[in-house]
C-alpha cells in the first residue's frame, strides 16, 4: 500500500491513503483489550483465530458492497442515494438509527476510556473529570476541519501498530508455541460464538457509505477498503495469538483484559523501559481517540445532510453532552460490559442489514435510470 | 469560535487537577512480600487462618551512590512491616497506618510462601488472588516456597548490605541462565496451573548462613497443596528432561577420579503412546551437547575410544539421574511434574478428554505410565587444555 499524499490539488478532499488508514483507527478501539478474552472463552486452545478471520473477510465484503453502493453515486451524500434507493422516509429513519447507534457507542467508548484509567492510573480521580477530560479533546478535535481527522489517522494509527509490535518483540522470550496447539478442536457452535464475539470488535466497517463522495479518486475505493479491513484483522490476529501463546487459552479468557497483561508482563531489561503498559496504555487512548472522533465525525456530517445551516461545532457542541450524559449511566464493569456488547452487536447488525438492503435495492432500481432522471 | 476552541482546551489542563499525585517520596515501594501463618491460640476449627504478612520496602536513599561512596553505610536501605490479619489486601491497607506511606506495587518482585502455608490444602490459589487480581501487581511477580519462616528471609543481611528480595530475585534469575535451573514460574503462569490443575515445581529457598536455592517444591495440582521437595539432583533431572539445563554441571567418576560434563544444548523429542491407558508409554530422545569442564584424570581426549567411554560414562550418570526424578515423581509424588499431560492434550486430544480426571488421582495413569529414556551424548569441547596432570 502506497500512501501518496496530495500537494496540489484541492485540500478538502480525502485521499485514498487516508481512507484506508481510515478503516483501522475507527475499527481498533475499546475491543482490541476485551477481544482475545471473549474469542477464548468461546473457542478451545487456539482456534479463535478462525472465528477472527471468518469475520474479518465477512466484514471485508460487506465493507466492499458499501463502498460499491456509494461509488454508484459518486457526486451524493449517504442522505441523497438512499433517498433514492429506497424512499424518503425510509432513508430518514436510518438516518436517524445510525446517529443514535453512533451516540450510544461514543458513549460506551467514553465511559470505558474512564474505566480503564480509573483502574490502571488514576484511582482517586472521580470518572466524571476522567470522561470530561476526554471529550473536551474529542471534540476540540471535531471543531476542525474534517481532513484534519484524516491525517491525525494517518498519523496515528502507524505509530498504534508500531507500538503493539514492539510489544510482541519484547515478549518473544515469553511466547510459546505449544499453547497453541492441538488445532481445529472446537465443534461449529463454539466458532459460531466465537465469530458473534467478535462483531461488535468491526464496528465502523461501513463507513464507506458516507465517505466516498469526498474522495478526490474514486475509483480505487474498494482496494482501500479491503486493505483498511485486512490491516485490523491481521492486527486483531496478532495480538490474539500472542494472548494465546503467552497465557494460554484459560488464563485469557479469565483475564479482563488480556491485551494489557500482555504489556505488564514484558520486562525491558536496563531499568529505564522496564515496564511497557504504559505506552501501551497511551498509545491504547491515541486508538480509542480514532475511533471516536471518526465516529462522531459521521454523526455530524449525516445530521448537517438534514440541517444545512448549521455548522460543524454547533452540532459537537450539541452532542457532546448527550454522550456524557448517557456514558454516565453504566456504573459497573459489568453493566459496562453488556451495554458495550449489546449495543456494539445491534449497531454491526443494523449496518449489515442496511448494507445489504441498499446493495439490493441498487441492483433491483439499477443507477442508471438515476443518473438520466 | 477560535477563542471558545482554546478555551476549551485550556480547561483540560486545570481539569485534571492533582488529585492522583503522589509524591516519590510518599510512596512506599514494596519489592516483596512473606506469608507466614501467624501464631494463633484462640483460633477454631474450620476458621480461616490468621495470616502473618511481612512486606519489604525499599528505602530509596539507603541504595544506590550514597552506600558506595563510604557514605552512611550503616542504614539499612529496606524496612519490613509485618501485620496481622485475615485477608491479604486489608493487611494492604495496614502498611498506610504503619509507615505513613502509600503502598506501591509496581515493582513488586518476589512473594514468598512458608512451606507450612503451601502445605495447607487449597490455600495457595486463595492466598494467590488478590496478588493476581491487582491490577498494579506484574504477572512476571516470581513465587517462591520458603522452609521454615518465610519473614526471616526478608531480614537475611547480605555482603553488599543489599535488599534481601532484590538479592534473591537477581539469585533466580542467574541461578536459571548460568547454573541450568528451571526458570522460576510466575504469578501468571501459577494461575494458568491453578485454573487447570497442573502439578509444578517451585524454588524451595532455605537460609541457614546464606540463602540457598537448591531444591525445588513439588505442588500437587489435584490435591492443591505442596506434597514435598526435590533434592539437588533431583531437580537437575527435571531440567534436563525439560530441555532447560543449559550450562548445568553433571558430575561423574572414572576410575576414582572425578570429571565434570557441563552440558551446552538440549534438544528433546518426547512421544506418547496411549494406546493402551493403563500403561501410557512414554519416551524422552534427548541429545545432550557439552564440555568437560573438569577432569582429575589424565585421559587423552584426543584418542576416539576415550570419548566414547566417557561418554558413555555421562550418559550413564544421567540416566540414573532422570530415573531417580521420575521415579520419585511417579512413586512417591504422584505428581506429574514433566508436564506430559500438555504432550496428551496436544497429540490425543479425545483420550487427555477421556482420562483427564484420573491422570494422578483415581485411576492413576500417571504412575502407572512406563518411561524409556533415550540419551545421546555429544562431547564437542575439552577446554584450552588436553591434559593438565
Amino acid at each position: 500500500m502506497i500512501i501518496v499524499h496530495d500537494t496540489t490539488g484541492n485540500d478538502q478532499h480525502i485521499s485514498n491513503g487516508e481512507f484506508t488508514v481510515a478503516f483501522p483507527a475507527i475499527i481498533i478501539g475499546v475491543s482490541i483489550l476485551e477481544l482475545p478474552s471473549e474469542v477464548a472463552s468461546a473457542t478451545l486452545f487456539s482456534d479463535g483465530w478462525v472465528a477472527i478471520l471468518v469475520s474479518g473477510i465477512l466484514f471485508s465484503i460487506l465493507a466492499i458492497l458499501a463502498v460499491k453502493v456509494a461509488q454508484s453515486f459518486p457526486n451524493d451524500s449517504f442522505f441523497t442515494y438512499t433517498t433514492y434507493l429506497l424512499n424518503k422516509p425510509f432513508a430518514f429513519i436510518v438516518l436517524l438509527c445510525i446517529i443514535i447507534f453512533t451516540t450510544l457507542i461514543s458513549s460506551y467508548i467514553l465511559r470505558s476510556v474512564a474505566f480503564m484509567s480509573k483502574q490502571y492510573l488514576f484511582t482517586n480521580t472521580p470518572p466524571e473529570v476522567i470522561t470530561l477530560t476526554f471529550l473536551l479533546v474529542v471534540i476540540y478535535a471535531l471543531c476542525g476541519e474534517r481532513i484534519d481527522l484524516f491525517r491525525l489517522n494517518l498519523l496515528f494509527v502507524p505509530i498504534i501498530i508500531f507500538i503493539f509490535l514492539m510489544v510482541g518483540v519484547f515478549s518473544i522470550e515469553t511466547f510459546e508455541y505449544e499453547n497453541l496447539l492441538p488445532v481445529f478442536k472446537t465443534n461449529l457452535s463454539g466458532y459460531m460464538d466465537g465469530i458473534m464475539q467478535t462483531f461488535s470488535s468491526y464496528y465502523g466497517f461501513g463507513i464507506g457509505l458516507f465517505y466516498v463522495y469526498l474522495l478526490k479518486n474514486k475509483e480505487k475505493v474498494t482496494t482501500c477498503a479491503l486493505a483498511g479491513i485486512s490491516i485490523s484483522t491481521i492486527f486483531y490476529l496478532f495480538i490474539f495469538f500472542y494472548c494465546i501463546a503467552i497465557f494460554g487459552n484459560l488464563a485469557t479468557s479469565n483475564l479482563q483484559f488480556p491485551t494489557i497483561e500482555l504489556a505488564k508482563r514484558v520486562s525491558i531489561p536496563g531499568g529505564v523501559f522496564e515496564r511497557i503498559d504504559a505506552a501501551v496504555f497511551t498509545i491504547w487512548v491515541m486508538a480509542i481517540f480514532n475511533t471516536m472522533t471518526m465516529m462522531l465525525d459521521t454523526s455530524i456530517l449525516l445530521i448537517r445532510t438534514q440541517f444545512k445551516k448549521l455548522k460543524r461545532q454547533t452540532v459537537a457542541f450539541i452532542l457532546a453532552p448527550i454522550i456524557f450524559y448517557i456514558s454516565m449511566f453504566p456504573q459497573t464493569i459489568a453493566q459496562l460490559n453488556s451495554y458495550g456488547s449489546v449495543v456494539g452487536n445491534l449497531a454491526t447488525i443494523f449496518h449489515c442489514l442496511i448494507i445489504v438492503l441498499l446493495f439490493t435495492a441498487m441492483k433491483i432500481r439499477g443507477v442508471r435510470s438515476y443518473e438520466k432522471s | 469560535m477560535k477563542k471558545v476552541r482554546f478555551t476549551f482546551l485550556f480547561t483540560v489542563l486545570f481539569l485534571a487537577g492533582c488529585w492522583d499525585s503522589v509524591k516519590l517520596e510518599e510512596r512506599a515501594f514494596i519489592v516483596g512480600t512473606a506469608l507466614d501463618f501467624a501464631e494463633d491460640a484462640e483460633r477454631k476449627q474450620n476458621e480461616a487462618p490468621t495470616l502473618e504478612v511481612t512486606n519489604q520496602i525499599v528505602i530509596p536513599s539507603g541504595i544506590g551512590f550514597s552506600n558506595m561512596l563510604g557514605g552512611s553505610s550503616t542504614d539499612k536501605p529496606f524496612m519490613n512491616v509485618t501485620s496481622v490479619g485475615k485477608s491479604i489486601y486489608s493487611l494492604d491497607k495496614e502498611v498506610f497506618a504503619k509507615t505513613n506511606k502509600i503502598p506501591y506495587y509496581e515493582h513488586f518482585l518476589l512473594l514468598i510462601i512458608s512451606e507450612e502455608m503451601a502445605k495447607k490444602e487449597y490455600l495457595l490459589p486463595k492466598l494467590l488472588d488478590s496478588y493476581i487480581r491487582d491490577p498494579h501487581v506484574r504477572r512476571a511477580t516470581k513465587v517462591v516456597i520458603a522452609k521454615d519462616d518465610a519473614h526471616s528471609i526478608l531480614n537475611f543481611k547480605t555482603d553488599a548490605n543489599e535488599v534481601p528480595i532484590i538479592f534473591l530475585d537477581e539469585l533466580l534469575e542467574q541461578n536459571e541462565k548460568h547454573a541450568g535451573f528451571l526458570k522460576p514460574i510466575v504469578l501468571g503462569e501459577l494461575e494458568e496451573f491453578h485454573l487447570q490443575n497442573n502439578s509444578y515445581v517451585l524454588p524451595y529457598v532455605e537460609l541457614d548462613e546464606q540463602i540457598e536455592n537448591k531444591r525445588g517444591a513439588v505442588f500437587h495440582g489435584q490435591e492443591q497443596k505442596m506434597v514435598g521437595t526435590l533434592n539437588a539432583n533431583e531437580l537437575q533431572g527435571l531440567a534436563i528432561l525439560m530441555g532447560e539445563a543449559k550450562e548445568n554441571i553433571v558430575d561423574f567418576t572414572l576410575r576414582d577420579e572425578a570429571l565434570a560434563f557441563e552440558i551446552d544444548s538440549i534438544r528433546r523429542n518426547i512421544t506418547v503412546d496411549p494406546s493402551n491407558v493403563d500403561q501410557i508409554k512414554i519416551s524422552y530422545e534427548l541429545y545432550l551437547r557439552g564440555s568437560i569442564r573438569d577432569s582429575a584424570s589424565n585421559l587423552n581426549f584426543d584418542n576416539p575410544y576415550t570419548v566414547a567411554v566417557v561418554e558413555h560414562l555421562i550418559r550413564e550418570k544421567i540416566n540414573e539421574v532422570l530415573k531417580q526424578t521420575i521415579t520419585k515423581a511417579q512413586k512417591e509424588l504422584e505428581a506429574d511434574i514433566f508436564g506430559i499431560w500438555r504432550q496428551l492434550e496436544m497429540k490425543h486430544y479425545q483420550t487427555w478428554l477421556a482420562i483427564k480426571d484420573d491422570w494422578e488421582h483415581g485411576e492413576k495413569y500417571f504412575p502407572k505410565a512406563s518411561f524409556t529414556i533415550d540419551t545421546e551424548i555429544n562431547l564437542y569441547s575439552v577446554g584450552t587444555s588436553n591434559k593438565t596432570n
